[in-house]
């Protein structure tokens, strides 16, 4: 009895929301799995193909360069988004006149609806008519290539996702507010200058956190992308920016291929698992030669 | 529960859409009762995609249908854009749950009928006398059979025309398009004329012509020049674009960028596309379908309109149109046939075909209509309305293909790319071997699926097995 009491004054605040994600995504995730393995177009029941879905899409040349087009987008968008998260955190943690204000400001476009912002993007990068082209022309800069230049449209869907920073920030500050303000007078007393009070006392204190939201991060990019891949760049130019869950997307509601589609959403469940494996294999490396 | 139930749960619960259509099973089932027999409503779903304009002229022809249909109901189901109303119709299906009615493009309609999920209306409305095929358009009609059963029924037979700006045209002394104008005599020379840099930037403020680089917009400029999109139209094995009349088709399309440049580069068609542009007024001439004319109403409504008309398509080497047909499908599980035929025979009605045609939405597909002032009406725009009549005789099709769509998506990509990248570094734009390299990634990027397609036919052809097996 007294373990069950332990155990709900533990979880009762998170018990709700988790059994609210286990209804709402990990069951039709699981019950989605069957549909990998099987022809269904979802008019018809399913016709089980084993590995064929998988095999198709091991042959796709279009899976592949969504997939590398994923990746890639996450491969700049995470570390930035950390990066320039941990910045906002170390400025905002102290209550200073207006800070609540900006801090609601870093996690306003957080708490946008996705196509809201998106549209907003759509118009501030139009490359005649946008503030972005007009802001580069005020510097004798051409509008150029941003969304008909397959890499640089990439790198433009990085750059929007930066914006999405609100919740890390938010997680962020209070993790630095935990940490014990005695370590900082500690450090003030012996002279530490503000980069090594950073490097040998904040950083490492804020390491875990990092870490799991590293892992968050890499994961939700791939969720967070599809929106502005489907409404700004519409997966181009020459697929430049035909993400995963986009091409999951167009196979499962445009073409009606949700057996394959649901391949592809496994393939990138198994790619997004690698990624957090390299990710803490990586960190926890470092932090063990105390970096 | 079933395992064609868990699937569907299991995209109901993604989506997230009910689950209640699962015990149903997927049949209609006997038809709720007369509406005068029970006190209640019946009340039929129907799903469309438009503009504002559009889905105003459906809430007309179903005002006007109830007004006349005591008792019962239509619910209007609208959607934006077509892919978002397909993506609606596939995820309502796989619910379980679908409209009972809903307008298919004819493009897209193969993704659907070869599923045999469509009720075909043909049939049992000719049965019932509700519907007569020789009074509608015999390329719309076509369009939609499918296994020589007429599917759906068609709302419309438009096509691909000229809307130009007849301002600009009187503006800068260029002669209005004639009947039978060609395409390298007159309508380059005309977007020469109209193509201005006003402010001499050196970036052109007015363009000639613009024109979308899709397949479904490049297919009369092949069939125009001799070619042929596909080997074979009823059971296509491969796309022939890379033959050499349909790369004559597409190298005149070429020319307006790359020699002419007469239509928007890349960056000024991703700054603003080419219907925006023309209601701007800084295009002379757009290549666009009759749907557009409801746009154009709508802004003279708010008194942005613009002085234009509408011209045939320029003559190549043949005359050739293409079809843009939509039509009303009826789900097989539908729980309301009778009432939903009841609707599509009253909106194929002389009274319904004249509330769409009269918002300029659509060509209609019954020809009494198509000829009577509701469509040709001398007091709206555009004058030269009869364009549209006139062009029916020459239209064309593609092919009734459960992956006719997905062909086009990826084929438009490379289309795009293709369209208005400069030619190969040594080469002239009459070579046209940016064209061929194009022609051959389209041909080799579709073939798999149209050997799918082709594969899922032939099975369904081949006798089932005898039984005991084969000795």
């Amino acid at each position: 009895m007294n373990r069950l009491r332990a155990f709900l004054h533990h979880w009762h605040w998170t018990l709700p929301g988790l059994l609210l994600l286990a209804l709402l995504l990990g069951l039709p995730a699981l019950m989605a799995l069957p549909l990998a393995f099987s022809d269904f177009d979802g008019l018809h029941p399913p016709r089980a193909v084993g590995l064929g879905n998988l095999a198709k899409a091991w042959n796709d040349p279009l899976f592949w360069t969504a997939l590398g087009n994923s990746l890639t987008v996450a491969a700049w968008s995470v570390p930035l988004r950390l990066l320039l998260a941990l910045g906002l955190a170390l400025l905002l943690h102290r209550p200073r006149r207006g800070v609540g204000l900006l801090r609601a400001a870093a996690l306003a476009p957080s708490l946008t609806p996705d196509i809201a912002w998106a549209l907003l993007w759509l118009w501030i990068l139009n490359p005649l008519y946008g503030p972005f082209a007009w802001l580069l022309g005020a510097f004798g800069i051409a509008p150029d290539i941003w969304l008909t230049d397959a890499v640089a449209a990439r790198r433009v869907l990085a750059l929007i996702g930066l914006w999405l920073l609100g919740e890390l920030v938010v997680v962020l500050i209070a993790a630095r507010k935990e940490i014990p303000a005695e370590l900082y007078d500690l450090s003030a007393v012996e002279g530490a200058s503000a980069f090594t009070v950073f490097r040998r006392l904040t950083l490492p204190m804020l390491l875990p956190v990092l870490l799991l939201l590293a892992c968050r991060d890499a994961a939700l990019s791939f969720q967070t992308s599809f929106t502005p891949a489907l409404i700004i760049t519409k997966g181009g130019p020459q697929f430049g920016t035909l993400l995963l869950p986009l091409y999951v997307y167009q196979n499962g509601f445009e073409y009606l291929r949700f057996g394959y589609a649901a391949a592809l959403a496994l393939a990138m469940f198994a790619v997004t698992l690698l990624m957090i494996a390299v990710q803490l294999f990586w960190l926890r490396r470092w932090t063990r030669l105390g970096g | 529960m079933s395992a064609s139930c868990l699937s569907r749960a299991a995209l109901a619960l993604l989506l997230p859409l009910s689950l209640a259509a699962c015990g149903r099973g997927g049949s209609s089932g006997a038809e709720t009762a007369a509406p005068a027999a029970t006190g209640k409503a019946t009340v039929v779903k129907l799903q469309v995609f438009g503009d504002t304009a559009e889905l105003k002229s459906y809430r007309e022809l179903i005002g006007a249908y109830e007004a006349a249909h005591p008792g019962e109901k239509v619910e209007l189901l609208p959607v934006g854009k077509q892919a978002d109303h397909m993506a609606k119709l596939s995820t309502a299906f796989a619910a379980g749950n679908p409209p009972d009615l809903f307008i298919l493009n004819f493009r897209r309609f193969g993704q659907f009928a070869a599923k045999d999920v469509l009720l075909p209306l043909g049939p049992a409305m000719s049965a019932s006398g509700q519907f007569k095929e020789e009074e509608f358009y015999a390329p719309a009609v076509e369009a939609f059979r499918y296994r020589e059963q007429l599917m759906c029924l068609p709302q419309n037979v438009s096509s691909l025309v000229i809307y130009y700006n007849r301002a600009l045209f009187k503006q800068y002394g260029v002669p209005e398009p004639q009947p039978g104008w060609t395409y390298f005599k007159d309508l380059i020379p005309a977007a020469r004329l109209l193509t201005r840099d006003l402010d001499g930037d050196k970036r052109n403020d007015i363009h000639g012509v613009g024109l979308d680089p899709l397949l479904i917009r490049l297919a009369p400029f092949i069939w125009g020049m001799g070619g042929e999109l596909v080997d074979d139209l009823q059971a296509p094995s491969t796309l022939t674009l890379d033959r050499g009349p349909a790369l004559l088709g597409l190298n005149a399309v070429k020319l307006l960028i790359s020699r002419y440049r007469v239509t928007p580069r890349l960056i000024e068609y991703q700054a603003e596309n080419n219907d925006a542009r023309f209601a701007r007024g800084a295009l002379g001439m757009l290549f666009q379908s009759r749907r557009y004319t409801a746009t154009l109403r709508e802004l003279e409504g708010q008194g942005k309109g613009l002085d234009w008309d509408v011209a045939p398509l320029p003559r190549l080497q043949q005359e050739v149109g293409v079809l843009h047909a939509d039509a009303y499908c009826m789900a097989r599980a539908s729980r309301q046939p009778q009432a939903a035929q009841r609707f599509v025979a009253y909106a194929l009605s002389e009274a319904g075909q004249s509330i769409l045609a009269k918002s300029g939405r659509t060509v209609p597909s019954r020809k009494t209509v198509a000829h009577s002032p509701a469509f040709l009406d001398p007091t709206q725009k555009p004058a030269h309305a009869q364009v549209f009549l006139d062009a029916i005789p020459t239209l064309r099709r593609t092919p009734n293909v459960a992956v006719w769509h997905e062909i086009e998506s990826k084929a438009d990509v490379l289309l795009e790319e293709w369209f208005y990248e400069p030619p190969l570094p040594g080469e002239s734009d009459l070579e046209g071997a940016d064209t061929v390299l194009v022609a051959r990634q389209i041909r080799d990027a579709t073939r798999p699926l149209l050997a799918e397609d082709l594969a899922r036919e032939q099975a369904r052809k081949a006798p089932p097995p005898a039984a005991g097996g084969a000795p």
